[in-house]
């Protein structure tokens, strides 16, 4: 499903702020594989998980999405892919805190021209699989963390996606709330959706539904 | 010179779309020299947002043109009244030696442009830029007439004396006068009806026919048809349509036609006639690029077949118009015909 072909990430190339945050990075993810990506700040985790999800471009290498090439898209093809292909959880949630729980999750659904029921009827579904129906229409600024998370998991999966990305998704959460999220993941991964995490906490890698478990250091990956 | 508050809109217009034109023929000069679709550099990315720039420019700036096509024929109404001799547009662009080729050159900007955008849009469907260089090459040549354009409006109204008496169009366009406006003003009517009434039958059967089988001959033969139709139909302008829009033998102005009196009719035909032109050109315009792979193939095709289909319905639309006023003009007049 998702294939890194030795994919390198430099910032500022060729200055003296020249940041190298991913480098010869090689990886396979299958379908319906959960990986899990550990290691410290500024390792270069997210930076791999923005590779992946065409956020950025790579410095140099390949990455392919179920054999098609990305890493070369112009960036309105990059902005297809993500709606069609991905969905994307940040650490920082990136909710509009002033819009309610509904209008943040349906945003992704707003440039596919569906119709007002649609929207409506995908939007229900989602906040009752993250059992947000009847926070509907706080607004997002009003809820605990675990509930933004919670939000920031629907509006990731607005768009069905086939690829789930999710970079510390746990980082706000406590242990009980970070077992939830995994048990979430996991219902996931059985639909048959590749997950990829960038996670430095024990709760996520070591949990059961993970397959593979990966080390970044220095921008550079090894399998644990 | 003179200068009236359309004189002035006409240059703060053209300096506005120069100064983006200008903007844009600097990016183009910087992708046609540093472009490299295999690099991942930095620089390489600024390029390709650049290259979003400048078509975006580029699409705005050709709706300043088209605005200021329809500026500058309001602006050289408004002049003609100043000017000694001259009754419409006609008198004013006969005032100077720069008007008629002003006029030329504004027109070849418009239609290059149009012919730059479909180019874009074919590239922005396609997802490894493939025709980017080509592309901003041929925006190397359409900014410079956009300058030459300004030049050629600012030579124009500077020059323009009301001192010096021009001509009005019934001496431009009179009928056994001199001149190739006169020429054209003298072409037998009922031959040129013959003509443009037996022409656009065949371009439509082709259209239909031949060019929908999508061979290259087929849209090569509908393009250059296209282009023959569109001379043929200036000179029935000329020639027919006018006199009877004027519902006099003897006036074959084509510009009186955009006139309030005349139900600003010529500013329906020309955009019809324009429209169809231009989109008869793409078919024939667009097979030249098939070659460069198939995704720009498929692209293409689907464009071609969309061009296709609207010049048709523009050709017939255009060809209707003149045929409806011919028409009601022998209905009022009991068949008493206009030329006899």
């Amino acid at each position: 499903m998702i294939r890194v072909m030795s994919v390198s990430k430099v910032y500022n190339k060729g200055e003296p702020n020249q940041v190298r945050a991913v480098w010869e990075v090689s990886l396979h993810v299958p379908q319906g594989e959960m990986a899990v990506v550990r290691g410290p700040s500024g390792s270069g985790k997210t930076t791999l998980l923005t590779l992946i999800g065409c956020f950025a471009r790579p410095s140099s290498g390949e990455i392919q999405v179920a054999g098609k090439p990305i890493s070369r898209l112009p960036e309105k093809f990059m902005t297809l892919h993500r709606r069609k292909h991905v969905g994307m959880m940040f650490q920082q949630f990136n909710l509009i805190q002033d819009l309610s729980v509904e209008k943040n999750v349906a945003i992704p659904l707003y440039p596919l021209q569906l119709s007002g029921r649609l929207i409506d009827e995908r939007v229900d579904a989602l906040l009752h699989m993250v059992r947000l129906d009847k926070r509907r229409a706080f607004p997002v600024k009003r809820l605990s963390g675990g509930e933004q998370q919670r939000v920031a998991i629907a509006r990731a999966l607005a768009n069905d996606p086939e690829i789930v990305l999710a970079d510390e998704p746990t980082a706000h959460l406590d242990t009980a709330l970070s077992q939830e999220l995994m048990t979430m993941l996991q219902a996931l991964k059985a639909e048959g959706r590749t997950i990829v995490i960038a996670s430095h906490d024990p709760v996520v890698y070591g949990h059961p539904s993970v397959d593979r478990v990966l080390t970044m250091k220095d921008g550079c990956l090894s399998e644990v | 010179m003179i200068l009236n508050p359309w004189v002035i809109a006409m240059y703060v217009s053209l300096l506005g779309m120069t100064a983006l034109y200008l903007y844009a023929w600097i990016i183009s000069l910087q992708i046609v020299k540093r472009w490299d679709a295999a690099s991942m550099e930095q620089g390489q990315l600024m390029l390709e947002r650049r290259s979003h720039l400048a078509a975006i420019i580029i699409q705005y700036g050709f709706w300043i043109q088209v605005m200021s096509l329809v500026l500058f024929y309001v602006t050289l109404e408004s002049v003609s009244e100043v000017i000694p001799g001259a009754m419409c547009a006609t008198g004013s662009l006969q005032a100077n030696s720069f008007g008629f080729p002003s006029l030329f050159v504004k027109i070849a900007a418009t239609i290059l442009c149009v012919l730059w955008l479909s180019l874009h849009h074919v590239d922005s469907r396609l997802e490894d830029y493939r025709l980017t260089p080509l592309k901003f090459r041929v925006l190397l040549f359409l900014a410079p007439l956009v300058v030459v354009d300004l030049a050629f409006q600012f030579f124009y109204f500077m020059e323009l004396d009301p001192e010096i008496i021009s001509s009005c169009c019934g001496v431009v366009f009179e009928i056994e006068g001199k001149g190739l406006g006169a020429s054209v003003a003298s072409l037998p009517p009922y031959p040129m009806m013959i003509a443009f009434y037996g022409a656009i039958p065949f371009l439509l059967l082709v259209g239909l026919v031949f060019a929908r089988e999508a061979t290259p001959w087929g849209y090569y033969t509908y393009s250059g048809l296209g282009v023959l139709f569109f001379l043929l139909s200036i000179l029935a302008i000329i020639s027919f349509i006018s006199p009877y829009v004027y519902e006099a033998p003897t006036l074959h102005c084509p510009f009186c036609l955009m006139r309030q009196d005349y139900g600003y009719i010529g500013y329906l035909l020309y955009l019809l006639l324009f429209g169809a032109f231009l989109l008869s050109l793409l078919p024939g315009l667009l097979e030249l690029l098939k070659g460069k792979g198939l995704a720009v193939h498929q692209v293409v095709r689907g464009l071609q077949r969309k061009a296709l289909n609207i010049s048709l319905v523009l050709w017939g639309l255009f060809v209707i118009v003149p045929t409806l006023i011919i028409v009601v003009y022998e209905m009022r007049s009991g068949a008493g015909h206009l030329f006899d």
